[in-house]
């Protein structure tokens, strides 16, 4: 359009188009400024996603050594009780000193068998972490995704990533396990009464 | 009794089995997903299914539905243990034929109870 074709429109309606070009053009030099912190937070996402993935790996891999060495003690602790109770048996009524001896590493042996087996218990925050951090993964990429579809609008072409697909369920937690399993239990109990009304 | 451990983690898988040889289960047979434990099922008799929800390539939900779906196995009992503790979640197990309802992080007298339950 010529300044001459501009000139046939009414001065407040060329004033307007004016003004909207001006606006359209800030736009586009703010876009473009903020291009570059786009693509370089877009380039961060699977660093970030990848450092965590790692984080998951380690935690997996260092609870696999605790629990090798778990399960030898209570391999060791479960022998420990074996063999004291067939000494126990073998001994004579009058023996009682070694008797009670016995009996003590017994105990010992019984307290450790189940402090391991409270520790393998507690093992679980590994599976609990990880599908908070898979989470945390799937909204880094969904970011990602979003922040690669605004550049494509600008007519930059990107290409996006291969994510892995995750499996995580968003509100896993390791607080208040037994209010929780409270709850289920009176959800199952409400189910069980109503069938049984019906 | 032999008891099939559907979970993806390692970590759990080696949990639960740990768990279910302290309360008097030693036979156990484990699947990373509920496509594995399919092909378990195929050919192995079991008797009992501990399963995970949120699993790679098939859900333990999807899982207790094929299971319940084929006559070969739907008899066999299925108890789900998972994070997951919403009212909507725990209603669609049941719905879909699990026989109870576990939520992760558990305990043994937990798992012992639920067991003992379905089974008497």
């Amino acid at each position: 359009m010529s300044d001459k074709d501009l000139k046939s429109f009414p001065p407040e309606v060329v004033d307007e188009v004016i003004q909207m070009v001006q606006a359209v053009n800030a736009m586009i030099a703010k876009f473009k400024s903020i291009r570059t912190p786009i693509i370089e937070s877009s380039n961060s996402v699977p660093v970030a996603t990848k450092q965590l993935d790692k984080v998951t790996a380690e935690t997996e891999k260092a609870t696999h050594q605790m629990l090798d060495l778990i399960e030898g003690i209570m391999e060791r602790e479960a022998d420990t009780h074996e063999k004291a109770n067939e000494v126990l048996a073998s001994l004579d009524a009058d023996e009682t000193e070694t008797k009670m001896a016995v009996e003590k590493i017994i105990k010992n042996a019984d307290q450790s068998q189940n402090d391991s087996f409270m520790l393998m218990e507690a093992m679980q925050f590994q599976d609990i972490t990880s599908q908070q951090i898979n989470h945390a993964n799937s909204i880094l990429e969904e970011i990602e995704e979003k922040l690669l579809t605004l550049l494509k609008l600008t007519g930059d072409s990107f290409q996006f990533s291969e994510h892995s697909s995750r499996h995580f369920d968003p509100d896993a937690t390791t607080e208040g396990r037994n209010h929780r399993q409270q709850t289920v239990d009176e959800i199952i109990k409400m189910k069980e009464r109503a069938k049984k009304g019906r | 009794m032999k008891i099939l451990v559907v979970e993806d983690s390692p970590t759990m898988r080696r949990i639960i089995k740990n768990t279910l040889k302290r309360i008097g289960y030693d036979e156990v047979e484990e699947a990373e997903d509920g496509v594995q434990a399919l092909a378990t099922l195929g050919n192995t008799p079991i008797d009992f299914i501990v399963t995970d929800w949120n699993m790679p390539k098939m859900s333990g939900l999807d899982f207790i539905k094929r299971v319940k779906s084929n006559q070969e196995y739907k008899h066999v009992p299925i108890l789900m243990v998972t994070t997951r503790s919403v009212e909507q979640d725990v209603l669609e197990a049941f719905e879909a034929g699990a026989a109870s309802y576990i939520v992760k992080p558990f305990t043994p007298d937990v798992l012992k109870e639920k067991m003992d339950s379905i089974l008497k």
